[in-house]
């Protein structure tokens, strides 16, 4: 048993011999304090932003937006809403435009309709698209995302925000 | 720009296999002098293909076009009129959008006379002169139909494009009814793009180089 303690010490700390945290358990703590999860049972309607990490393994339905941060529709995630994030992996399913100011990720569980504008796009085998994937939008792109807008309610598809997105790819400004 | 290497893929997904077109490369070639350019794929998106013009300033609209619900279950009083709407409600493509290129991949395969045709009354608006189209047919009407001169349900692929020379297919893991259709088929109900040149593949297949009329 002594032995057992001296091997793995910090199974069985003992009352005023706490050890300190490791250097990669500080880093663990950090971490999860700065990713905030909307829960499977939860709904949200409406407009979310922050500061942080976010996993949606819930409903959304608005607009969520996390400049320079991280966004993950869960395998349970449904979002009804224009997203924009510095990375964005969808596992669940999404109705709405993605802005990733540095990559999306489509897995092979996920379903997305709408339009993306991402530097970097990943699509895995089995991943579910429809919509446009543009990867060099403009001088501006990948710098960082802009806000998402809410998704118009009336909206079925991505289709009223791909049209005001794509106003300016007229044949008259591609021809080389 | 559009970097050809006709050496085959290697190191596929399981289950993914790889074609040499011949026709690809040159479809490509004319699309080396364009800038940003506006690509249809009628599929439900792919890695390949979103890699290989990632290269290029472009920007890919992907279709979905087998998760249709007419081309699923196609309604016995559809019209080709009818259809053509149903395709634009469906596509939603923004009003002033012309592709450069399409790549119909099998779908035409995919679609009866009817829905073919509306396809491409939905389509039309987004062609201009150049406009290019890639794409199989049918070297024989009858070939995949049954004795009642229905479709026979196929399986799907997925396809990409790699190296730019090559096509790789993936089955898609659903099936749908198959109407072998001709170049005459296809001149008569796909009059949106027309046929520029044609190659004999396997099994009676023909791989196409569409363009605008």
């Amino acid at each position: 048993m002594f032995e057992k303690r001296r091997d793995n010490p910090s199974e069985e700390p003992s009352v005023g011999s706490i050890d300190a945290p490791r250097p990669e358990q500080y880093r663990e703590l950090s971490d999860s304090r700065s990713t905030a999860v909307i829960g499977s049972t939860i709904k949200v309607k409406g407009e979310v932003s922050g500061e942080e990490n976010l996993i949606v393994e819930g409903t959304v339905e608005g607009a969520i937006s996390l400049n320079g941060h991280d966004l993950t529709i869960g395998q349970s995630g449904r979002v009804d809403a224009n997203l924009a994030a510095k990375t964005v992996k969808v596992e669940g399913q999404v109705n709405g435009d993605i802005n990733g100011a540095e990559k999306v990720v489509i897995t092979k569980s996920g379903h997305v309709l709408g339009n993306i504008v991402a530097p970097r796009v990943t699509l895995e085998d089995g991943a579910k698209f429809k919509g446009s994937i543009d990867m060099d939008p403009g001088v501006d792109a990948g710098k960082s995302a802009p806000p998402a807008k809410p998704k118009a309610a009336s909206t079925p598809t991505s289709a009223s925000s791909g049209k005001a997105e794509t106003a300016s790819e007229k044949r008259t400004s591609t021809a080389s | 720009m559009f970097g050809r290497d006709s050496s085959r893929p290697q190191d596929l997904a399981a289950g993914t296999s790889s074609v040499e077109s011949r026709l690809l490369p040159m479809m490509l070639e004319q699309l080396e002098s364009r800038g940003r350019i506006n690509v249809l794929d009628a599929g439900s998106g792919s890695q390949s293909t979103v890699d290989f013009f990632a290269a290029h300033s472009a920007r890919i609209q992907f279709a979905d076009l087998f998760s249709c619900d007419i081309v699923n279950d196609v309604p016995e009083d559809i019209t080709a009129g009818s259809a053509a709407e149903y395709f634009s409600r469906y596509l939603n493509l923004p009003e002033d959008l012309v592709f450069d290129v399409c790549f119909f991949w099998d779908a035409f395969h995919h679609l009866d006379l009817r829905l073919l045709e509306g396809l491409s009354r939905a389509l039309a608006p987004h062609f201009d002169s150049r406009t290019l189209g890639y794409g199989f047919g049918s070297l024989h009407q009858g070939a995949r139909k049954n004795e009642r001169g229905q479709g026979v349900a196929q399986e799907r692929y997925r396809f990409g494009i790699v190296k730019g020379s090559h096509l790789l297919l993936r089955p898609d893991a659903t099936t749908g009814p198959y109407h072998a259709h001709t170049q005459q088929e296809l001149t008569e109900h796909f009059p949106a793009l027309t046929i520029q040149r044609a190659t004999l593949l396997q099994e009676g297949r023909l791989e196409l180089l569409l363009g605008y009329n």
